[in-house]
């Protein structure tokens, strides 16, 4: 399994620069997925909660993660009435990204953060699969915040991000594919994928079907998941900008954005 | 059996068996007509009786699926719930927040389309018999707190609504008469069984907990072991229309209303019995 590189991790983990939502009521705290957005989430996945007062300032955790950061917490109520201090990745004061413990129950919980001077409480729909991929953008939409990795025929490998451009305006940075003997991988991240059955994790880029060589926990950062696919075949040359699916025991995660020159 | 079931059986065997009986009965009280008139109608099961029963239960699994996938009742799609009998308004429910594009939410949208047009299509089966359908009666679709709570609750309800449609219909057959109808509740009986079939695999992909309708159900993983529900041959389990009424019922035993249907179903057949049994 390859690793990504830990600025890069920063950047889709502790980031609370994600796109602009409204939160009108306070008191409330709404939560999604940190990589899609999507209202469903897993337990051990990582995510975002939005809300008013949520925290003094941005503090941001890294492993071990705390269940107090910057006198912000977030208790877990799950459907099993068992109650959790969810491990905290980021507390500011609109945003908090925080864990699903492993052992959280399947159902819709509630959760409620404390702070000093506030409280504000939410529901979390808890399902087995909630497969959703980081993008560049931090809203789920648009190019993955992934890494192309390229292995020439003499066994030199190479990274590159998949995207580029600035905040707001990210776009798919082309993949070369038309390299004679190059073996190009993608590497990206996500959450809510780990806990798929032993069935086929699916992917497909522009339609065409790519073996999915690795679909679990990426092992340095609690929550993160970490889809490896390929080698993307010579059939994408020339595609231009296409959309990659994945697939887990049937739930589809947030489609992404790639390009292939 | 008890006393009372003895004594309107024997009152049955004679009422169909000896007219005499009923001149020996003298027709003298209002009471006793109205008992005999019980009897008559628990020995003269029709064919039509049956095909209301199964609507009641349709009613029930396309109002179901219908809200909890799209927020609306069956009649705001368009299908007829008019008819004889009481109607009532269903209550309870709401969308379920499902991850589209996911199998299980596909699904769904098949399922309850499927199950709409099992209500139009026993509607019309009764009207081309002469009988006007039943209206749809009135249902509580939170009789169990739970199916519209998350995609998880979701699968626990429909679980359970299919398989015990599934033995529904297997329980009814040998009391249909007619080839056509026997032919065209066997067809019923395979949808609802593909249906269950897709709802018992998810429930063991997404990890849902199920819940046992009563001794005779076959929970699928993770909660059982079994992902097809069989008998010692391997076929389809059953449930008398008294049985199936004590799930709907919320299992209450010798009711007539109760859980689902909080003032019962409408047609001939709406008492229920004690649950199934474990083999049974």
């Amino acid at each position: 399994m390859f690793h990504i590189k830990r600025h890069v991790l920063s950047a889709l983990l502790l980031t609370s620069a994600f796109a602009p939502r409204a939160f009108s009521q306070t008191g409330t705290f709404t939560s999604m997925s940190m990589a899609s957005y999507g209202p469903l989430v897993s337990p051990d996945s990582i995510v975002a909660g939005f809300g008013t007062n949520l925290g003094v300032g941005n503090t941001a955790g890294s492993p071990p993660l705390q269940t107090t950061l910057a006198g912000s917490s977030v208790l877990i109520v799950d459907s099993a009435g068992t109650k959790f201090a969810a491990p905290l990745y980021l507390v500011s004061p609109s945003q908090i990204n925080y864990l699903i413990p492993a052992a959280a129950a399947i159902g819709k919980a509630t959760v409620t953060v404390t702070t000093a001077a506030s409280m504000s409480t939410g529901t979390l729909l808890i399902s087995n699969i909630a497969p959703a991929f980081a993008t560049a953008s931090a809203d789920g939409k648009g190019v993955p915040a992934a890494q192309v990795l390229r292995v020439t025929g003499a066994g030199v490998t190479s990274f590159q991000v998949t995207f580029m451009g600035t905040t707001g305006y990210f776009t798919p940075a082309p993949i070369n594919l038309t390299t004679p003997g190059d073996r190009v991988y993608l590497m990206l991240y996500g959450t809510g994928i780990r806990r798929h059955s032993l069935n086929p994790v699916i992917a497909t880029v522009g339609g065409v079907r790519v073996p999915v060589l690795y679909a679990g926990p990426q092992n340095q950062f609690p929550g993160l998941d970490q889809v490896n696919i390929g080698p993307l075949p010579q059939t994408l040359v020339g595609k231009g900008a296409v959309n990659l699916i994945l697939t887990v025991d049937g739930v589809p995660a947030n489609t992404v954005a790639l390009n292939f020159q | 059996m008890t006393q009372a079931e003895h004594i309107l059986t024997n009152i049955d065997e004679k009422f169909k068996g000896r007219r005499g009986f009923i001149r020996q009965l003298g027709l003298a009280s209002a009471g006793v007509g109205a008992f005999l008139a019980k009897a008559q109608a628990q020995a003269t099961i029709t064919d039509a009786d049956i095909v209301q029963f199964a609507l009641n239960l349709e009613y029930l699994e396309a109002e179901f699926y219908t809200v909890a996938r799209l927020g609306k009742t069956i009649d705001q799609m368009g299908v007829a719930i008019t008819g004889s009998g009481t109607a009532g308004a269903t209550t309870g429910g709401q969308k379920v927040t499902f991850i589209e594009g996911s199998t299980l939410a596909l699904a769904t949208d098949q399922i309850g389309a499927d199950e709409r047009q099992h209500v139009t299509f026993l509607r019309t089966t009764l009207t081309s018999l002469g009988v006007t359908p039943i209206s749809k009666p009135a249902i509580n679709l939170n009789a169990l707190g739970t199916g519209f709570e998350s995609q998880e609750g979701y699968i626990n309800l429909a679980r359970s609504f299919e398989d015990v449609g599934v033995s529904a219909y297997a329980g009814a057959a040998p009391l249909i008469k007619n080839a056509t109808i026997l032919g065209a509740a066997a067809r019923i009986l395979a949808v609802e069984a593909y249906h269950a079939g897709i709802l018992r695999l998810h429930a063991a992909l997404y990890q849902a907990p199920t819940k046992p309708v009563d001794a005779l159900d076959q929970a699928p993983p993770p909660t059982g072991t079994r992902f097809v529900p069989v008998d010692s041959n391997a076929l389809a389990l059953i449930r008398t229309p008294g049985q199936v009424l004590n799930i709907v019922y919320g299992g209450a035993v010798n009711a007539t209303s109760g859980g689902f249907f909080p003032t019962g179903v409408n047609g001939a057949i709406n008492g229920s019995s004690a649950p199934a049994t474990a083999g049974s």
